[in-house]
């Protein structure tokens, strides 16, 4: 219920500390801002660092051809492992694997060309599997599809830059032409940046195609693959590193022979490593809330020393304690509401602003206060306004009205 | 409001025996040593006695401010022995006006905010509220100082506030420590001359004074020397 009159009594009070009164509301805001701050800037870092691997199956595992370190029936160490097609196809039957493909770079800088805008890109030889692996989010067209591979289509899903640079932007890349290394291919596909590193540069062509057009060897970059559902890398790995093992000659043992990149692991690390910031905010946002909460506890405690006298006139006409402990710990919980309140605008504020001027780099962007941390706060402050005006309340009750009289 | 005595006594107050002592660290002071008087309803008494005698403890006692050691202290039909606070503020909004020699008006409300702060207590609307403390200022002669401030107001003044407040609830008794203390002579005699209008409304009055001009308007003085009533031939 909204008590009109205890409001009233409570700006009478309130203004007679003017300067302690604001002073005290600011630590709380500062308290509340730093909270949201922290939280909103967490939620940042989060969906910054996650977006890293947004493009990437968070299932997937990716394997490149290392260097031996060790002895291996008679053979010397620093033996480069050339990882070749062929490896597709026998760790493809392990179970618990589902998809598999290649990504082959072309060695060889082609020029691309269209009309008169010539531009020097990489070309990577993919499956179509591979689409599922590597994600890439399409700003428009199709990915690169079975029947692409089978018949060795001339066609390329490119990136954003690609499109910058040949086509200045202006035409319709999808179904347009482009030479590449003087071969004609269809663009299929354009790919958005989603990452600064993640090259805008690159152009993907069906991996048959590559093979046929610009390098036969067997040899492949890289061996991308997905897990199964309901089955577990750290499971697999050992089979499939014992077959790459037999086929390349060297120790399974070995860990140098191979790099294996388990995305899901690093997922598993990034997260657990963001619930950690995530604690480490809130403890520190929560700390400072409590500190501004024990500043507030502490002004209304000072300040019903002073009114010692007043709160004797007050019981002496007929003021009930519980009267007198609702006042006192209306008045906290004004300051530390009202207070809170603004802390909160400020932070959302200054969030919104992150957001609104677009600061955003590869573990940042999109910072926001989500409604339940935003109820939640107001929860906390609620509890420690109330936490912080007990003290104080309990005092002013204690004081005999007697004793309080006589007080100057 | 439970466990307490309701005795049947046609007094507004009756006290029996009645001690109190103050502890000063291991010593302790008896102060009142078995007072025993009673105030009919609708009496004006005054206590007078020299300073250091008691009056001051034995009006607090009897507002309920402060507690008494031994003996009883029967107020309106009830026995006031330790009350819980909550118990004791409400006898002290329903039955009781306090007028102090120092006035204790609260230094940052407006004389009507203090005179209808007692009806605040009691959770009276606050039109109402201010339209009753309004009349009493306009009786009290301070219909053009109502929205002023405590120390925009002379003494006389202040203290007639201080009255306004301790009536504004009507409480069928009103104590009054030294009111005219504080005052010159002339303004003593307004005060006091609004005490004789309300105890001819029917209110009960005890007031403690000095001036034997005052006491000569109560109907009866109760003389206190070191904690004991002198004049017993009137109790
Ligand atoms: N809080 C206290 N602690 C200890 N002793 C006290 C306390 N209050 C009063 N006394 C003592 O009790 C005695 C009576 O005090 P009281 O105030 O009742 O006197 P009084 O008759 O009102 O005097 P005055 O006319 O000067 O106001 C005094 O000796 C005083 O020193
Ligand atoms: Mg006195």
């Amino acid at each position: 219920m909204f008590d009109f009159d205890r409001w009233a009594e409570i700006g009478q009070s309130l203004k007679q500390h003017k300067l302690r009164t604001a002073l005290t509301a600011f630590g709380v805001s500062w308290g509340i801002f730093m909270l949201i701050l922290l939280l909103g800037m967490g939620k940042g870092l989060e969906r910054g660092t996650m977006a890293l691997y947004q493009d990437t199956a968070t299932n997937s595992v990716w394997i490149n051809g290392g260097k031996t370190s060790q002895d291996y029936k008679g053979l010397t160490p620093g033996r480069v492992v050339n990882l070749d097609i062929e490896d597709i196809a026998m760790l493809a039957r392990l179970p618990g694997i589902d998809l598999i493909g290649p990504t082959k770079l072309v060695n060889k800088a082609y020029n691309m060309q269209y009309g008169q805008n010539i531009g020097s890109f990489q070309i990577y030889g993919i499956a179509a599997a591979n689409a599922g692996i590597q994600k890439l989010s399409l700003e428009g067209g199709r990915q690169i599809n079975e029947l692409d591979e089978r018949e060795s289509r001339k066609v390329a899903v490119v990136g954003t830059r690609v499109v910058e640079v040949l086509m200045k932007n202006r035409i319709d890349p999808l179904g347009s032409s482009i030479l590449v290394g003087g071969i004609p291919f269809t663009v299929i596909g354009v790919y958005k940046k989603a990452l600064e590193e993640q090259s805008p540069n690159r152009v993907y062509i069906p991996y048959a195609t590559l093979r046929n057009v610009f390098d036969s060897s067997p040899y492949i970059n890289q061996i991308a693959l997905t897990v199964a559902p309901g089955h577990a890398w750290a499971s697999i790995r050992p089979e499939a590193v014992k077959l790459l093992a037999q086929r390349h000659r060297f120790d399974a043992q070995d860990s140098a022979a191979l790099e294996i990149y388990d995305i899901s692991a690093e997922v598993k690390k990034l997260q657990s490593l963001m619930t950690g910031i995530r604690l480490f905010m809130v403890i520190v946002g929560v700390g400072t809330l409590l500190a501004g909460c024990v500043g507030v506890s502490n002004t209304m405690l000072v300040t019903v020393k002073e009114r010692t006298r007043e709160f004797g006139i007050r019981k002496a006409i007929g003021a009930s304690p519980s009267s007198i402990l609702f006042m006192v710990l209306h008045e906290t919980l004004a300051i530390t509401l009202v207070a809170g309140y603004l802390g909160l605008l400020a932070g959302v504020g200054v969030i919104e602003l992150v957001r609104g001027i677009g600061i955003e780099s590869d573990y940042f962007r999109d910072p926001q206060i989500d409604l339940p941390i935003a109820l939640g706060a107001v929860a906390v402050l609620s509890v420690a306004g109330l936490i912080a005006g007990y003290l104080p309340a309990r005092q002013a009750v204690r004081i005999s009205p007697i004793e309080a009289l006589r007080h100057e | 409001m439970c466990n307490l005595h309701l005795i049947h006594e046609n007094k507004m107050i009756t006290v029996r025996n009645l001690t109190k002592s103050y502890h000063v660290g291991p010593i302790t002071v008896p102060v009142l040593k078995g007072i025993d008087f009673s105030v009919e309803y609708g009496e004006f008494v005054a206590i007078m006695g020299p300073s250091g005698s008691g009056k001051s403890t034995l009006l607090n006692v009897l507002g309920i401010l402060d507690r008494y050691d031994e003996g009883e202290y029967i107020l309106n039909g009830t026995l006031i022995k330790p009350l819980s606070e909550t118990e004791a503020a409400h006898f002290r909004s329903r039955l009781i006006g306090f007028v102090f020699q120092s006035f204790n008006l609260l230094p940052f409300k407006s004389a009507i905010d203090n005179v209808s702060m007692p009806l605040y207590y009691q959770k009276v609307p606050r039109r109402q509220r201010d339209e009753k403390a309004r009349r009493l200022l306009e009786r009290m002669g301070l219909a053009d100082r109502i929205h002023h401030l405590p120390t925009e107001m002379s003494g006389g003044q202040r203290q007639r506030v201080a009255i306004a407040r301790a009536l504004v609830n009507e409480p069928p008794l009103i104590l009054a420590d030294e009111p005219t203390g504080n005052l010159d002579s002339e303004t003593s005699e307004d005060v006091m001359k609004i005490f004789s209008e309300i105890n001819g409304e029917g209110r009960t009055l005890v007031v403690i004074t000095h001036d034997e001009h005052i006491a000569a308007r109560a109907r009866r003085v109760i003389r206190l020397q070191d904690g004991r009533i002198t004049n017993r031939n009137l109790g």
